[in-house]
């Protein structure tokens, strides 16, 4: 009876149910929660076995399969756990219960989306991980992350609207709402070339939907506006589920889309370019979570199975080392309050491990050999060559190489050396001494971090990943050797001699006080102008009207009354006998039209 | 002292470089590939274009950190 339950429950329903009764448990007890969740989701995650539809519910004639395994769903949701899991220790005694809560639905609601094998199903659980990932930004103890939550909740609306729209449109169109794999291009769009298909309508208003919460420009601000305002701890959750989750469902839903490869590679331009022009430490990580996705985005453009395995395997690595670096950033955050690089400069020596397991998560981000990053990196750049997608291939590579060499600096400009003894030389470029020694931050947020670092090097290590990463992957990854004799070596060239352009250059990138216009400023600045530009154009004629309408209602009503007052031509009583020759009248008319 | 250990430390990997471009059989596909040191040039080279360009991007993007500040008591 129980395994009969047990086997039909989803694995998000343990992670919303659980973030739901957490502000109800005593301060013991919570902490305990907060850990086990986590670990009875990942259990009852591998317990379900790919691609049958465990349960079937029948609403509205619709089909829900809100427990089906597609190819990608456990590699995806067994990460998704694992963040949860970290996430909660490290915030595990100074996190606020409303954060942790929220953060547990929202882990809740990007695990649903893995496992959902209907639309409407999947719908509820992409809201639902926009409810929570808002939630998480309200509990932040930083300034302004009130008014950044609401701007990220209407983003996240808009984009979900949007994709509610394609769907319903989908549904009515096919008549069927089990998610089958779609593909987007011009010509689905006008099939005649000139006109709008109805079916073209849908496959995009899904796509536009998908890529807002994947970070794709134009709607990308969102992402480096919102995560930097969340708390210390918050950080780290919103780093991993919703881009990812995005790169879950293009891989299920739109892989071989060829747009894809463009929206990617701008990603990963885009997020470089404004990493270099940023200050706060975690914006640049902010961007630097948009320049990964693109790698995992073009991955899924170049569609085969190689690329798809890649883009799988680099968003469960990437998830690993982000919230690892956000995790090392939150330390920073919270044992000094600052998180402007131009702040911390010369912050040597005091926090040693945070600063051991900060260059772990940069070497990963920058697929180094012997980190993670590099087993997965390599596999979509390779696919990219097997495709001869030349240019697709050169751009990979040198996305690769910018973001590793500032990611290497932010260390060095937020001065936390590895110790005294060993200060890079480059640390002393940095100005003034800030006077901070904080220490290394309490045992649980060390605790997650060695975790996470340890996450990142262990399948690295030779033989390893066919155990660990591959292992998950629903193709096949045997033809695919990471450690290759010339792929290490070439690896270790492109970095290390992009990292002495960055050190020749390090002059030109010293950091500034200030922040970058990005496509946020549309809704901010631009739009308040528009409206004010407006409002000042129409409110003269706009005045007018408004005297015309009264005049004109005040004559209607005047009207009304004349007729309707209780000697009214239409209110007053009449005799029967007027009453039936009315009706004798119009009876007559009605035979006489008739037989026209 | 500090100097000297840098210089060390850049004469050892161009030597590696010289060392092991020799040694590997590289798996040749597009043509730029096949040029001397591809991913040494290459990696120095794109890493130089990108701070200019972001250096560059940064004159028109930049701004005074209270910039959405104004009345709204935002940011900060």
């Amino acid at each position: 009876m129980i395994d009969s339950i047990l086997s039909v429950l989803p694995p998000a329903a343990i992670m919303i149910a659980g973030g739901l009764l957490l502000p109800f448990l005593n301060r013991p007890l919570r902490l305990a929660w907060v850990l086990l969740i986590p670990v009875l989701t990942l259990i009852q995650v591998w317990h379900i076995p790919k691609g049958e539809a465990l349960l079937t519910l029948s609403v509205a004639g619709f089909d829900i399969n809100p427990i089906y395994a597609h190819p990608y769903t456990h590699i995806f949701a067994t990460v998704f756990s694992i963040a949860a899991f970290v996430g909660g220790l490290f915030g595990l005694t100074q996190s606020k219960v409303s954060e942790a809560a929220s953060a547990l639905i929202y882990a809740g609601g990007a695990i649903g989306v893995t496992f959902s094998g209907d639309f409407i199903s999947l719908f509820i659980y992409w809201e639902i991980m926009a409810v929570g990932s808002t939630m998480v930004i309200f509990a932040s103890d930083q300034g302004g992350a009130m008014r950044s939550g609401i701007r990220y909740a209407l983003v996240h609306f808009l984009g979900g609207v949007i994709l509610m729209a394609g769907i319903i449109l989908h549904i009515m169109l096919s008549g069927d709402s089990t998610i089958v794999p779609l593909y987007a291009d011009m010509a689905i769009l006008f099939p005649k070339g000139y006109m709008f298909d109805m079916n073209g309508i849908s496959v995009w208003l899904i796509l536009i939907g998908v890529l807002i919460n994947a970070a794709a420009p134009p709607m990308s601000a969102w992402l480096p506006d919102s995560y930097p305002k969340a708390s210390a701890f918050g950080a780290v959750f919103l780093s991993a589920f919703t881009t990812k989750t995005s790169v879950f469902v293009l891989i299920t839903v739109f892989a071989g889309t060829e747009l894809l490869i463009y929206v990617g590679l701008f990603m990963i331009f885009y997020g470089i370019v404004y990493a270099m022009l940023e200050n706060d430490m975690r914006k640049i990580l902010s961007y630097s979570v948009i320049n990964q996705v693109g790698f995992m985005v073009t991955g899924v453009g170049i569609g085969t199975e190689l690329a798809l395995n890649g883009a799988a395997s680099h968003a469960f690595v990437h998830i690993i080392y982000k919230s690892l670096l956000f995790m090392y950033a939150g330390s920073i955050l919270y044992m000094t309050g600052k998180s402007r690089c131009s702040d911390l400069s010369g912050l040597y020596c005091s926090m040693k491990l945070t600063a051991i397991c900060g260059t772990i998560g940069v070497l990963t981000v920058a697929a180094f050999p012997l980190t993670a990053g590099f087993l997965t990196k390599s596999m979509i750049s390779s696919a990219a060559m097997y495709e001869e997608l030349k240019y697709v291939w050169l751009l990979l590579i040198a996305g690769s190489v910018g973001i590793y060499a500032w990611l290497l600096l932010i260390p060095a400009a937020s001065g936390v050396s590895l110790s005294k003894g060993t200060k890079f030389p480059w640390f002393r470029l940095s100005r003034k001494d800030s006077g901070l020694s904080p220490e290394d931050p309490p045992l649980n947020m060390k605790l997650a971090m060695v975790l996470l670092s340890l996450l990142c090097i262990i399948p690295a290590i030779p033989g390893m990943a066919e155990l660990t990463i591959y292992r998950m992957l629903p193709n096949p990854v045997d033809g695919y050797v990471a450690y290759k004799a010339s792929k290490v070596i070439s690896q270790s060239q492109l970095l290390i001699y992009s990292a002495i352009a960055f050190l020749v250059m390090l002059p030109m990138l010293k950091r500034t006080k200030t922040i970058s216009l990005d496509f946020d400023w549309f809704y901010r600045v631009f739009a308040r102008y528009f409206i004010v530009v407006v409002y000042t154009l129409v409110k003269f004629p706009a005045r007018i009207s408004v005297i015309v309408a009264k005049k004109i209602i005040k004559k209607g009503v005047k009207i009304v009354h004349y007729t309707h007052q209780p000697e009214g031509l239409l209110a007053r009583s009449q005799p029967l006998s007027v009453t039936a020759s009315w009706v004798l009248a119009m009876l007559g008319v009605y035979l006489i039209v008739y037989y026209l | 002292m500090k100097k000297i250990l840098i210089i060390i430390l850049l004469l050892t990997i161009l030597v590696a470089t010289f060392v092991s471009e020799g040694h590997v059989q590289q798996h040749v596909v597009f043509g730029i590939e096949a040029t001397p040191y591809f991913s040494a040039w290459f990696g120095f080279l794109t890493s130089v274009v990108i701070i200019f360009v972001s250096k560059f991007l940064g004159i028109f993007l930049k701004r005074k950190e209270d910039y959405y500040k104004d009345g709204a008591g935002d940011d900060r």
